[in-house]
């Protein structure tokens, strides 16, 4: 168990390593830069460009430039942003809270929702509720997040000003009544692709659980329907879920941001939106590094959980 | 979503004497969502010759016409342009990115994958290990900082939805062609002296063709999603050409005066990406013989 | 000419607004008398917040340190300069007690050795006394090469600075350069006391709590959200009567308009209303919509070493072939753009008003391609000894206005024979060597010209100021023409405000004459105020329109 961890781990840093190479590699290849936007300001000159390059070490070879902010994210000195010198982790920081505040009610919704429907949808396999959830979850898993969000704000927002229209919270509001208020939106839109994704494997998680021949024999005993279900159902289809949670991580991640723009919510999708329109390299570099971080670690728990919650795997 | 986000696996008992397209055609949501997709890609072929205005004739006298005036069935967009004839020519574009884009990641994917599968050394090891930094990354961020910092335009669109998508392929091949491997027939064309790349085109390829066409639909889906993404935050398809996500991302600018203008490219790349899920989903149950059930 | 003592001054391109400072020096006199006077007897409690909407993020408050023009905003509220400018185009004193100039002896008849005076009731937003020392530094600051500063221009002309007594500074330059007066208005004063001790330019403490001498301490920033500035009740002028100011981040204009229409903001700033929904704000109830005048020039800028661009008939086609109609009725609704010939803006003194006018005639462009040589093809596009008039035009991606004129173009210039294509990109892309060195073919660009409300041109047309070339400028048309190279040179070595005029007259005939580019319009901001806020008035001093924010308040 412990060497399994260790040797996942070691794989962990590798794959960091080839993430920095390519993250980097990425953004030195493109052009303009974080001055271009000063080209037009009057009173500036090329000079005046060309000095502030210099000075913010733009003009130094690609491998150089590498080492040096490859070996400070190994000492956990990510760089300074280029929009406001602050420290890139500081940075995130600042804007994860909101982020993982989005992604937590999402989960919510897209849990308590996906797992009802799966559940229900399987106890009556075929029957009319199984068939109106399929094709929901098929609509729920091609709608365009963004087209979603802009339908939500539409309707429950300019036509029945039931929601705020975006933000996290009025300028001076900081009570958790508005906070909530401004949650839902954003909250019900980004959960709508989870919910069916758990909805779905949900679904297929009891079905196979129920066609195992332990419930039949059971069921042939004249076990209570509902006791079956609990005791021995759920138990053993909700294993495979602790999974799940790892592996949609990045694409809730992803989704945050296309929310987060919808909604004008001030977290990290935001951040990744302006830092790419500013070339502010250090953050994005670093919300690229942040986000495989998240990624890798979330798959190494989901991991180390499930082989410490499945006993079969901890005898291998 | 990505391609082995579905659990396959179940008790049901397997129709052994059914073809595959049988199958597929059983299951009602496969049949749909092939229907659906055949109907797009004929209008989108066929719609802009049968219709008498063109996608970009552009009339500033009669912008934002309501659906049926003036001979416009779904009225005009912001420049006066018939929005039907601009939704099929859009959908050419999107449906057109779509399977391109998939046929680099297919491509790129079954190369990497199939190598990789096939060489256990050091270069199917790095391969794998490049495989899995790039899948780090969450994939509408990889594609934003792509298309950001690229000019944006079809060419560049497809390429970098292609090369954000390829990854899942590569792991799907890969661990297919592992798989075959141990096989007897791929140690029996070893022993007959075999190149290679015979062995990886002749043998291998073919072997794995079944995971690759569900897996191939599935990113269709993906990719036509994926555009919308792009087109829409602005970094993807610029005018004049319209793609549904780039007719989104202008439409939102009255989104309180036109409506419809918003709503209808919406709903195409719903549809679309929905039936091309369908039917990945049903080719998927229909080529496994052991089928999930539902 | 005989050089004149006084007319040292004039020596270099020069602000108009000093002119007419200078012209009225009793003016400044009267100002420098009034200036403690300015301050009331009984100072107004501040009361009530202002929320104002951005679609940029203020993110550098640091006053040596590069800004864009929303962090503006917030540095012109935070910081004081030793004077400022009017709405009007006066230089008013601020931290100086009067505007130094050769009458009041602040300037000595050479031009060179300057004497300024400093209020002595000024304090820093932390308690300190604001003094002479604070002045030196700053200037030494932004003329150091070391130093990160955004410009050196003018500061590094500055020798021997030397603190005289808390109260005053002086200092040498090094030549007569007029125009640093103007450039010291746009120079906020930074804290010796903090900021002499910080060894790194780029800690980042500063810039997130800065402590000036303006109206307003600086409050605090949500990353993402907002910036709030807080009422400094010892400020040393009239003002503030809000007892916070916000500066709310909407990341997109559509956003910043329902937010402003819906209440949740009270005015609605950089970059404003965008003009097709101007009239929709309108008619929302309870708010004012401001058209207010900017600096900014539209233009299609071509790239005149192109073989196609190098036939003067080329361009002049083109001209003929854009419906400027159409699109300032249709695109652009009336009264939010004006259309132009000029480079300049017309609040400019050498601005020429009977520049020949664009007329839209399709068939005279034809004609006239014809007549060139340009001979359709096959597939309709013109082509003249094997070159074929196709050319990209460019702008910023996503600003749809601009899309739907490039769109509109396309339609006009294809009918006349010419294949126009689109290839927009993002701004970062396309100001890098995209646009500095001149590697587009055509480009729709919003232009100040005017450095510092100075006419002269000679950045943008002067055969040396072309970067694709090796030169230094912004020259990106490649438009050379000795003719204008020579009137270039006349018009910054002489003083004579009339001379200059006839100049810049003749220049603008012959650019208008050549074009270089083609002239659309000069912009407006369109920005709004909810009803009862009063205090917002533009400033074409200033590229922000919240410069004044001590002077807003709520009427009761």
């Amino acid at each position: 168990m412990v060497r399994r961890f260790g040797a996942r781990l070691i794989q962990s840093v590798i794959l960091l390593w080839i993430v920095s190479i390519v993250g980097f590699s990425l953004l030195y290849l493109t052009p303009g830069g974080p001055l271009a936007m000063f080209a037009e300001t009057p009173g500036m000159t090329q000079e005046d460009v060309e000095r502030l390059e210099r000075q913010l070490g733009l003009d130094q070879p690609a491998p150089i430039q590498y080492l040096r902010w490859a070996g400070g994210l190994v000492v956990g000195d990510w760089g300074r942003s280029y929009r406001d010198d602050s420290p890139v982790l500081e940075v995130i920081g600042s804007r994860i809270g909101q982020t993982f505040k989005l992604m937590l009610a999402a989960t919510a919704v897209a849990m308590s929702v996906g797992l009802a429907t799966g559940i229900l949808g399987a106890v009556r396999q075929y029957g009319r509720f199984d068939r109106v959830t399929t094709i929901l979850t098929m609509i729920a898993l091609s709608i365009p997040t963004f087209w979603f969000g802009l339908l939500v704000i539409y309707v429950f927002s300019q036509r029945l000003g039931w929601i705020p229209p975006g933000n996290a919270a009025p300028v001076g509001d900081d009570s958790w009544l508005s906070a909530l208020h401004h949650l839902i939106g954003p909250a019900l839109v980004l959960g709508l692709l989870s919910t069916a994704v758990w909805s779905r494997y949900m679904r297929s998680a009891v079905l196979e659980t129920l066609a195992q021949d332990y419930i039949r024999t059971a069921r042939a005993k004249g076990v209570l329907r509902s006791r079956l279900l609990f005791h021995h159902v759920l138990r053993n289809a909700l294993l495979p879920m602790i999974t799940l949670i790892g592996l949609e991580l990045p694409s809730l991640f992803g989704g945050a941001l296309v929310t987060e723009t919808v909604f004008t919510w001030p977290g990290m999708g935001r951040l990744f939106f302006d830092s790419i329109s500013y070339r502010d390299y250090p953050v994005i570099l670093g919300m690229l590094i942040f986000s495989a971080i998240l990624v890798i670690s979330s798959n190494l728990i989901a991991d180390t959980l499930y082989g410490v919650a499945d006993p079969r795997l901890r005898r291998r | 979503m990505s391609v082995e986000s579905f659990p396959a696996a179940s008790a049901a008992p397997a129709r052994a004497n059914t073809t595959v397209f049988h199958r597929f055609l059983r299951r009602r949501m496969a049949a749909v969502g092939l229907a659906l997709v055949v109907l797009l890609v004929l209008a989108c072929a066929l719609g802009p010759f049968l219709l008498r205005h063109d996608p970009l004739t552009i009339n500033m006298r009669g912008r934002f016409l309501l659906p049926f005036s003036d001979g416009h069935v779904l009225g005009t967009d912001e420049m006066g342009r018939d929005l039907l004839a601009r939704i099929l020519d859009a959908g050419r574009y999107s449906l057109l990115i779509g399977i391109l884009a998939m046929s680099i990641s297919v491509f790129v994917g079954g190369f990497v994958g199939i190598v990789a599968g096939f060489y256990r050394g050091i270069l199917g090891h790095g391969l794998m290990r490049f495989v899995d930094g790039m899948l780090c990354f969450p994939s509408i961020f990889l594609l934003l900082t792509l298309a950001a910092l690229t000019s944006p335009g079809v060419v560049t669109t497809t390429i970098i939805i292609g090369l954000t998508a390829w990854m899942s392929v590569a792991r799907l091949v890969h661990s297919s062609v592992q798989e075959l491997c141990q096989r007897e027939f791929i140690a029996a064309a070893r022993a007959l002296g075999l190149r290679d790349w015979r062995i990886m085109i002749g043998e291998l390829l073919p072997n794995v063709a079944a995971p690759l066409c569900v897996a191939a639909t599935l990113i269709v889906a993906r990719a036509i999603l994926l555009e919308s993404y792009v087109s829409y935050l602005g970094y993807g398809i610029q005018p004049p050409v319209a793609s549904w996500g780039n007719m989104l991302q202008k439409a939102q600018q009255y989104f309180n005066s036109a409506p419809w203008l918003a709503i209808l490219p919406g709903l195409m790349i719903t549809i679309a990406v929905a039936g091309f899920n369908a039917i990945g989903d049903g080719l998927r149950d229909a080529l496994n013989p052991r089928g999930r059930p539902g | 000419m005989p050089r004149l003592p006084f007319q040292g001054i004039f020596s270099r391109p020069f602000r108009r607004r000093f002119l007419r400072a200078v012209a009225a020096v009793g003016l400044l006199n009267l100002f420098s008398a009034s200036v403690f006077a300015q301050v009331p007897a009984t100072r107004v409690e501040p009361e009530g917040q202002v929320v104002i909407g951005v679609a940029q993020e203020p993110t550098r408050f640091h006053p040596l340190q590069r800004r864009t023009e929303v962090d503006d905003a917030v540095h012109l509220n935070v910081f004081s300069t030793l004077w400022s400018l009017s709405p009007e185009g006066n230089l008013v004193p601020d931290l100086a007690v009067e505007v130094p100039s050769v009458e009041n002896g602040g300037i000595s008849a050479d031009g060179l050795e300057w004497r300024i005076k400093l209020r002595p009731d000024v304090t820093w937003h932390d308690g300190a006394p604001f003094t002479a020392e604070d002045v030196k530094f700053t200037i030494e600051t932004l003329a150091n090469p070391s130093y990160p500063s955004p410009s050196r221009h003018g500061h590094e002309l500055v020798r021997d600075i030397e603190v005289v007594s808390p109260t005053e500074v002086r200092w040498r330059l090094e030549r007569p350069f007029a125009p640093y007066l103007a450039i010291l208005a746009w120079a906020g004063i930074a804290p010796q006391h903090i900021l002499a001790g910080v060894t790194d330019p780029a800690d980042p403490s500063f810039n997130n709590s800065p402590v000036g001498t303006g109206p307003f301490r600086f409050g605090e920033r949500r990353p993402g959200d907002h910036v709030s500035l807080v009422a400094n009740d010892k400020y040393h002028g009239q003002g503030p009567f809000l007892k916070q100011a916000v500066l709310k981040y909407i990341p997109d204009q559509i956003g910043l308009k329902t937010q402003f229409i819906t209440g949740a903001v009270d005015a609605v700033l950089i970059p404003g209303i965008a003009p097709d929904l101007a009239k929709e704000v309108e008619r929302a109830p309870g708010v004012k919509v401001h058209y207010s005048p900017n600096q900014f020039v539209e233009i299609i800028a071509l790239n005149t070493q192109l073989p196609q661009f190098q036939d003067p008939a080329v361009r002049e086609a083109l001209y003929l072939a854009l419906d400027k109609n159409t699109v300032f009725n249709e695109i652009y609704p009336t009264g939010t753009k004006r259309p132009t010939e000029s480079f300049l803006p017309e609040q400019s003194w050498a601005y020429k008003k009977d520049l020949p006018e664009h007329r839209f005639d399709l068939g005279a462009a034809r004609a006239l391609l014809d007549k060139a040589g340009w001979k359709p093809g096959a597939d309709g596009i013109r082509e003249k000894d094997g070159t074929r008039l196709a050319f990209s035009i460019s702008t910023i991606a996503g600003d749809h206005l601009r899309e739907q004129f490039q769109q509109l173009l396309q339609q006009d210039w294809r009918s006349i024979g010419v294949d126009l294509s689109i290839k927009n990109a993002p701004s970062a892309a396309l100001w890098g060597d995209f646009w500095r060195k001149s590697q587009f073919d055509s480009i729709i660009v919003g232009l100040i010209v005017p450095i510092a409300s100075d006419p002269d041109p000679s950045n943008r047309f002067g055969s040396w100021a072309i970067q694709a070339r090796g030169g230094t400028g912004l020259n990106t048309f490649q438009y050379d023409n000795p003719e204008v190279d020579r009137l270039l040179r006349e018009g910054v070595g002489t003083f004579d405000r009339e001379r200059r005029k006839q100049i810049y007259f003749e220049i603008q005939d012959i650019v208008r004459r050549d074009l270089p580019y083609l002239p659309l319009v000069q912009g407006r901001s369109i920005e709004g105020t909810k009803n009862g806020l009063v205090g917002y008035q533009p400033n074409l001093g200033y590229r922000v329109n919240a410069w004044n924010l001590r002077d807003w308040r709520w009427e009761k």
